[in-house]
């Protein structure tokens, strides 16, 4: 009983200790004290400490909060779109990336910035609204040919036509990477993900969607559990597996393709999350998903911690920080317990 | 009563696995479908479930499957399918819990009083109540069948269809299975169907048999008439019943 109160609790305590970790450190370090103090003064007008200075102020609401909200919400989806394909898939080493959302988002960007088409106002989110759509493009066409080739849209047939138009897609990317000549490192670098720049008006813009991915996951959190078990044994109990499949792949592809819109792609936190969630707490999703969440929106503001201060005043790509700690961590959990 | 009519099934609308299937069986009778590897036995049985979607028509106490909401089918057949692979580690509990899908109205809702009841009667059934709280992933085989035995049990269906369903169990739980579910279906009315491979299982457990060779009938009744019957020989290429006395014999 007292064991699983903790189990309770510690997640809460985790999303908590890295929230403080994510604001107080940086170029500047800001005292665990002083933040409390700072988001005191804000929402019970506490008075601010003599200590604490304008720019600590601002340095919080306008640099760090932002992009730790941004990173909490962009690693949360794509631990919970990790989780819930790969429920459907019933593979642990499935992911929307599977689903060549990755590939169709970058193709997108990657023409967007070689023919230098960009809209002046929204220039700021022009990029991640095609990284958006042609991650969703990619899906669809994907769906269609699965359905072409397996009107019972196995999972093998998703998984293979995924595999496959995925490395179709990134060899017109490195088509598209070969002919373009300053645009190279954009177009590279928005692949390595990152989170640097970004602030509320990304987070604001993804946001409807990722809550509305969310939600719809959620929902069906049932089906969820009984897809895990094999398609025969869900539709047995009742339900529309290949209507339920592809709403849950499409609003998994939202979540993800919203996600890496604005950070690029970040890698191993929708394998590497769910993992962790399973382990301790169990495959019934409606415990899964949210906590799914908090362990991936957990990561990625860690990774993104290491990644801007480790070789600070410049920054790393967060993408390969999650690759480089995700990769070992997920092969040391996923091989522990097969010992 | 359960009734198949004209039931075909083609992966892909070429080469039809079923052909033309009919037959109609009364409450409370046990048929199992035997035939060699190959006939169409599984594809048979996931048609009439309408696991897959077969040309024909089934009915129901003369109810025609045909126009209704899969949940809703889901309410009046059970089909418990061979394990395939999956990723679940969730409690006994919440496995059988899954059976009252089915009956679940609207978005997010939650399990009934009458769901709650239903659980832990299939539970009681199926000597699985006190360790309802235990993670699937701990449990044998043969136990793990019996959990899906109570989501069919707690899923409360008219027709309940068997897919093997002592395949990887060793001699003791492939008799308690049946005999269980023998005496389920004779206290409850039920109509079941199950696909065998083991004709001694089938002589012993079922009413009716329906033999099937290339996906079609070959011959269906009373289960001696079967069992007995030149055609059965024929189709496994083996004097069935010579065989089987024969290795009884080695046991004396």
């Amino acid at each position: 009983m007292i064991l699983s109160k903790i189990k309770c609790i510690i997640p809460l305590l985790i999303l908590l200790l890295a929230l403080l970790l994510g604001i107080s450190i940086g170029s500047v370090y800001i005292s665990p004290l002083k933040i409390i103090n700072i988001f005191g003064n804000r929402v019970f007008n506490m008075p601010l400490f003599h200590n604490v200075k304008n720019s600590d102020v601002a340095i919080i609401y306008y640099i760090r909060l932002p992009r730790i909200l941004l990173a909490l919400t962009v690693g949360g989806a794509l631990a919970v779109s990790g989780a819930s394909i790969q429920s459907l898939l019933r593979n642990p080493l499935a992911s929307p990336y599977t689903l060549g959302v990755s590939s169709g988002a970058s193709l997108g960007v990657a023409l967007v910035i070689m023919f230098n088409i960009s809209s002046g106002i929204l220039l700021n989110m022009f990029l991640p609204f095609v990284g958006f759509v042609s991650s969703l493009v990619t899906v669809f066409l994907i769906l269609s040919l699965a359905r072409k080739i397996d009107k019972n849209y196995s999972t093998n047939t998703i998984i293979l036509t995924g595999i496959v138009s995925s490395l179709f897609v990134n060899g017109l990317l490195t088509l598209i990477i070969a002919l373009s000549g300053d645009e190279l490192k954009r177009i590279i670098f928005w692949q390595m993900g990152s989170l640097s720049l970004k602030g509320y008006q990304h987070l604001l813009g993804i946001l409807p969607l990722i809550i509305f991915g969310l939600l719809g996951i959620y929902r069906y959190h049932k089906e969820l559990d009984a897809l895990s078990f094999g398609e025969d044994s869900a539709k047995n109990i009742g339900i529309d597996t290949e209507k339920i499949k592809k709403r849950i792949i499409v609003l998994s592809s939202i979540l993800t393709g919203s996600a890496i819109a604005v950070s690029g792609i970040i890698g191993f936190i929708g394998l590497v999350a769910p993992h962790i969630v399973r382990r301790i707490w169990g495959y019934k999703h409606s415990k899964l998903l949210p906590l799914s969440y908090v362990f991936g929106g957990v990561f990625l503001l860690l990774a993104d911690l290491i990644a801007r201060t480790i070789v600070s005043p410049s920054e790393l790509p967060v993408g390969a920080i999650t690759a480089l700690i995700g990769a070992p961590f997920f092969a040391f959990t996923f091989f522990y317990k097969k010992r | 009563m359960l009734s198949v009519k004209d039931v075909s099934y083609s992966y892909d609308n070429k080469k039809e696995i079923i052909k033309s299937i009919s037959f109609n069986l009364n409450k409370g009778e046990f048929m199992c479908i035997v035939g060699p590897n190959g006939s169409g036995k599984t594809t048979l049985l996931k048609s009439i479930g309408k696991i897959l979607q077969s040309k024909g028509q089934i009915k129901i106490d003369d109810i025609d499957l045909k126009n209704l909401p899969r949940k809703e089918i889901s309410r009046k057949i059970a089909y418990f399918s061979q394990l395939t692979n999956y990723i679940n580690d969730i409690a006994i509990f919440d496995t059988v819990m899954l059976g009252r899908y089915p009956y679940l109205k609207g978005l997010f809702s939650q399990a009934s009083v009458e769901d709650i009841i239903k659980v832990e009667d299939a539970l009681h059934k199926t000597g699985l109540y006190d360790v309802r709280y235990t993670s699937i992933n701990k449990l044998s085989g043969g136990q793990l069948q019996r959990v899906f035995l109570a989501q069919i049990i707690a899923q409360d269906t008219q027709v309940i269809l068997l897919d093997e369903p002592t395949n990887h169990l060793d001699i003791k739980y492939q008799v308690e299975l049946l005999d269980y579910i023998k005496s389920y279906m004779e206290t409850t009315n039920k109509i079941v169907i199950g696909v065998f491979h083991d004709l001694n299982a089938a002589r012993k457990y079922a009413d009716k048999i329906l033999l099937l060779n290339d996906g079609k009938i070959e011959l269906f009744g009373d289960k001696k008439l079967v069992l007995d019957s030149n055609e059965i020989n024929k189709i496994y290429d083996l004097n069935i019943k010579k065989h089987m006395i024969s290795s009884l014999e080695e046991w004396l």
